[in-house]
């Protein structure tokens, strides 16, 4: 029961951390920003629209939104939220997450694709390329987790016991996860230096390019699936940096939330000062991420 | 004129009744006098005779017969020959699967005494591999009704369901034969008829190359196998398999690898898969679906009945496989990335799966070698079972594929669009299809992966050796789900959605129910695994522990009820979103136009194409794939005709092509001046070598 309170509070909270990233952004070039509720206004805002839809497309740009959005709220049914136990968990859900996400993924792609649109294909063709890399060290870090905690479930990773067992060993596995899983975020929340969510030109976007013909509620739906992605891999993140454990669940539930605020502040700082790379650079971004899980597995060999 | 061409007809009719008179009076006797050798196993519960399987095969022939028969009444031979070749395989498939679900083994002898006795053997492993065979040949053959609808070529199509028939029915003989001479005639059998298959357009240039690539491929292949049997036989003594596991250690290692390099080259393996890009796209869809989804499977059969009969417990081994299968599934589907003829992507998709396939059977092996039985029973099930699920949405696949060709009358990708509008039907079975091919939930071939990645996740405790393994199969397995992903993102988003590039394309017609229905029923099958997977686990891991490969029940195996539970939620949903969207909005959507940045007119051809959507990916994966450009750029303030073109070349085949065809062909052209067309000069050599060879065994010898 405990679980399904904190589903339903993390899923209505999901809008409040993108937009702490657009404040510090603000912030720290001198101006007041928006209100921390702009993204439920927006939504709103999408809901009472009408929807419009390319005469190009078919049924699959209409049921796209539906997928993604229903993946994700899917997806965070597994997820361990203030380490107690999740709605659903079993051994190996954490495959399925993943692949609940290429699911949607892949929906985005035929949805964008759909369109007939130039910019639409290379969106796609970039967001294909870099989620398969990222896919690679995300399974890598699963491995290091399941290796170390013996658990194969995101309960037994990120639970109360999981989270623990990483920073074990001189927490030297809990940071590089950190930095790996960071890195992952930043790459599928489209986020800097991989893609800059605020650019005006449809040739440099990546994941805004592919939602360029939703409109109305369509939007909205993806815009709130974006926002649970960024839930997700945030509390991946908030659990790994502040495994507590306390006996009060109130207690574990806010820190879980101090750990989203500190991600989200996190990528503001960063996208404030930080420039987009160019494409190719995206590149060597991802591998590095996948060496670093590498490199975190091969120094966790001869942990007992 | 037409009076002479019709008596030709019959008399060519008239000797092809001879021949099979005369093949059937040898054959008579010996069915008369054979008796059923060796039964084993309880004998209540049989609901069919234990020689189902053969009246099957036989019921197969007699249908392709049939079509050559009454080929003269196109549409009466077509049917005629479909329903008894289906009516065959449904028999055989009803009891092949009666055999999986009572686990028994039975050894069927004919021709006891004689020097080359024809002895069966019908296991659950055996079997599960004709079902899969069987079950796709029905569909293949319902959907050739549609497909093989021209009527000039009716004598053509006749053989062509004889050649069918006859590579159904030696499949199967392919899986049930226990001795290396049968096996090896039904093998050669296969590969004959589907060669000829694969030259049913053989007056075409391409298809006539393509043809002899696969003639040869098939026959060096068939030639290590031979070599393999040969070896074992001087072992042994004994062309039985039953003899195979008593053979010393180093000759069971020869005979595996000279095996394993046939079979594989039968499977497509990487180094030795170049035949698929040729044979598969020139083959009529039907065909390529039979080949692609089931034939290529012989080849995996064939090396886990080696492995089996030889009981090999090998680590090397375990990393041959598993490495060549890391290698066929990513470059596989890298090279599929970089292709723009549909059929020869999938083509190249087979080899990716072959490669998932290999990454199963390699993780199992390994974990045998190091005790560890879950594993080995999670690795051969996931293999076992993406054996069935390969074969269920590429056969969906390759028929839909060759719907569109049928349809638009291109292979080529960048030439089609915005089929999902004119032939929903088959677009949908092809979205089930790349889904399911691309490992998603909640669709089969995430099922088998799920087993293999399952297998992968126990290894990470135990071993250095096992620990290695394991993530490499993991991380192999994550970027070939990436990869294929992104592949058939392209083929659906390029080339049936989006907007008509040709005229062709947007005059595209949906095709006939003939070929529909076995689409649907194939994406219907591909869902069921899917949703529920639980029973088709089950049974296959047994299967895979009645291969004494593994002993133990795993309890891991719980995680497949609580899919489908996900499932249901997942679909449950989303019906009720889809519902509430259309109660909402149904008076407040609006049609309108893509966004084209201000830009009024736009044309079809301005569209992201293939290859561009492709090439971040195939440039990343440089070293393996040679791009050749063809390309006029624009030049000047009034630029004329610009040209772009982009070939891909795999690595094997380049490779392939400098050390082996190269030599070859040169050493062969020194031989050209003995080979000058004068007969006499053959006759000469003939009694030339024969004397040689007399002069040896008489004189040397004695």
């Amino acid at each position: 029961m405990e679980s399904i309170i904190y589903y339903i509070l993390t899923v209505s909270l999901a809008p409040l951390f993108p937009a702490v990233i657009d404040k510090i952004k603000a912030v720290s070039v001198g101006k007041k920003g928006p209100s921390l509720f702009i993204k439920y206004y927006d939504l709103i805002r999408f809901l009472k629209k009408e929807l419009v839809y390319s005469k190009s497309t078919t049924w699959i740009f209409r049921f796209a939104p539906l997928i993604i959005i229903i993946t994700y709220l899917l997806a965070l049914l597994f997820f361990p939220i203030a380490g107690e136990k999740p709605v659903i968990s079993f051994n190996y859900d954490f495959i399925v997450v993943v692949y609940l996400f290429a699911l949607s993924r892949f929906f985005l792609l035929l949805s964008s694709l759909n369109t007939a649109s130039s910019f639409e294909g290379m969106g796609a063709s970039r967001e294909a390329f870099m989620s398969f890399l990222a896919e690679g060290s995300l399974f890598m870090t699963f491995i290091l987790a399941v290796k170390l905690t013996g658990v194969p479930s995101l309960m037994g990773f990120l639970g109360n016991i999981g989270a623990q067992i990483l920073w074990h060993q001189a927490g030297i596995f809990a940071i590089m996860s950190i930095i790996v899983i960071f890195m992952i975020l930043i790459v599928e929340n489209a986020r800097k230096p991989i893609d800059d969510p605020d650019t005006h030109l449809e040739l440099t976007m990546i994941h805004e390019v592919m939602i360029l013909d939703n409109s109305g509620p369509d939007l909205g739906l993806m815009e709130f699936g974006s926002f649970l992605k960024f839930l997700f891999f945030g509390g991946v993140l908030s659990r790994l940096i502040f495994p507590v454990d306390y006996n009060i669940g109130a207690l574990n539930y806010l820190i879980f939330i101090v750990g989203l605020f500190i991600v989200a502040s996190a990528l503001g700082l960063l996208e404030s000062i930080s420039v987009r790379y160019k494409l190719p650079r995206n590149t060597t971004f991802l591998i590095s991420s996948f060496a670093i899980a590498t490199l975190a597995l091969i120094f966790s060999i001869g942990v007992k | 004129m037409i009076y002479n061409r019709a008596k030709l007809d019959i008399k060519k009719k008239l000797m092809y009744f001879l021949c099979l008179s005369v093949v059937l009076i040898f054959i008579s006797p010996a069915m008369a006098n054979s008796g059923i050798g060796m039964t084993s196993g309880v004998e209540y519960g049989d609901i069919l005779p234990h020689s189902t399987i053969i009246l099957s095969m036989a019921i197969i022939m007699l249908g392709g017969l049939l079509g050559v028969l009454f080929s003269k009444w196109f549409n009466l031979s077509r049917i005629i020959s479909i329903l008894t070749i289906s009516v065959g395989s449904l028999l055989g498939c009803i009891y092949a699967i009666t055999i999986i679900l009572n686990n028994k083994t039975y050894e069927l002898t004919y021709l006891m005494g004689y020097l080359i006795p024809l002895s069966f053997k019908i296991d659950p492993i055996s079997m599960f591999f004709s079902a899969v065979v069987l079950l796709v040949s029905i569909m293949a053959a319902i959907y050739s009704y549609g497909y093989m609808d021209d009527k000039k070529r009716k004598l053509a199509i006749g053989f062509q369901y004889l050649n069918f028939a006859v590579l159904v029915a030696s499949m199967v003989g392919v899986t049930i034969s226990n001795n290396s001479i049968i096996f090896l005639l039904f093998w050669e059998l296969m590969s004959i008829s589907s060669f000829l298959l694969v030259m049913f357009d053989g007056f075409k240039e391409e298809v006539k190359k393509s043809g002899y690539i696969y003639l040869i491929y098939t026959h060096a292949g068939g030639m290590f196998i031979f070599a393999s049997f040969a070896l074992a036989y001087m072992s042994t003594g004994s062309i039985s398999f039953d003899h195979f596991s008593s053979m010393p250690d180093i000759v069971k290692m020869a005979v595996f690898l000279l095996g394993f390099i046939g079979f594989a080259s039968k499977a497509g393996v990487f180094p030795f898969h170049s035949w698929l890009p040729y044979a598969h796209p020139v083959a009529p869809s039907h065909v390529s679906a039979v080949m692609s989804g089931v034939m290529i499977k012989m080849g995996i059969y064939g090396i886990i009945m080696l492995l089996l009969l030889l009981g090999i417990n090998n680590i090397y081994i375990g990393y041959l496989i598993l490495i060549l299968g890391i290698l066929s599934g990513i470059l596989g589907v890298v090279y599929a990335l970089a292709q723009h003829d549909i059929k020869r992507l999938l083509a190249y998709h087979s080899v990716e799966n072959i490669g998932i396939i290999l990454i199963g059977l390699g993780i199992g092996l390994i974990g045998k070698y190091y005790n560890n039985e879950t594993i080995a029973l999670l690795g051969f099930a996931g293999a076992l079972l993406h054996v069935l699920n390969h074969a269920l949405f590429k056969s969906l696949l390759f028929m839909g594929a060759g719907a569109v060709i049928k349809s638009t009358g291109t292979h080529s990708l960048e030439e089609m669009g915005g089929l999902m509008k004119r032939m929903p039907t088959t677009s949908l079975a092809f979205l089930i299809g790349s889904l399911a091919i691309s490992g998603i939930p909640p669709f089969n071939g995430f099922v088998s992966e799920l087993l293999i990645y399952m297998g992968g996740f126990n290894g990470l405790n135990s071993s250095i050796g096992l620990l290695t393994a394991s993530t490499f199969g993991i991380i192999a397995l994550a970027l070939i789900g990436g990869l294929a992903t992104a592949c058939f993102t392209k083929v659906l988003g390029i080339s049936f959605l989006g907007e008509p590039k040709t005229k062709a394309s947007a005059n595209a017609k949906e095709s006939p129910y003939s070929m529909r229905i076995p689409q649907i029923i194939l994406a219907l099958i591909c869902v069921i695994i899917g949703i529920l997977p639980t029973f088709f686990v089950y049974s296959i891991t047994k299967i895979a522990q009645n291969l004494n490969l593994v002993e133990i029940t795993c309890s891991q195996l719980s995680v497949f009820p609580k899919l489908t539970e996900i499932y249901l939620i997942l679909i449950a949903l989303i019906s009720i979103l889809v519902v509430i969207r259309a109660l909402i909005y149904r008076t407040k959507t609006v049609d309108g136009y893509t966004w084209d940045c201000g830009y009024s007119a736009p044309t079809a051809k301005m569209q992201y194409t293939a290859s561009s959507y492709a090439s971040p990916i195939v440039e990343f994966f440089k070293p393996f794939v040679i791009i050749k450009l063809h390309e006029k750029p624009v030049e000047g303030i009034f630029p004329s005709k610009a040209k772009y073109h982009s070939e891909s070349k795999d690595l094997a085949e380049a490779v392939f092509e400098l050390l082996l065809v190269k030599p070859i062909s040169y050493g062969l052209l020194l031989l050209r001046y003995l080979k000058d067309g004068n007969f006499n000069y053959y006759m000469g050599y003939v009694i030339v070598l024969i004397s040689v060879l007399l002069a040896y065994i008489y004189l040397i010898r004695w």
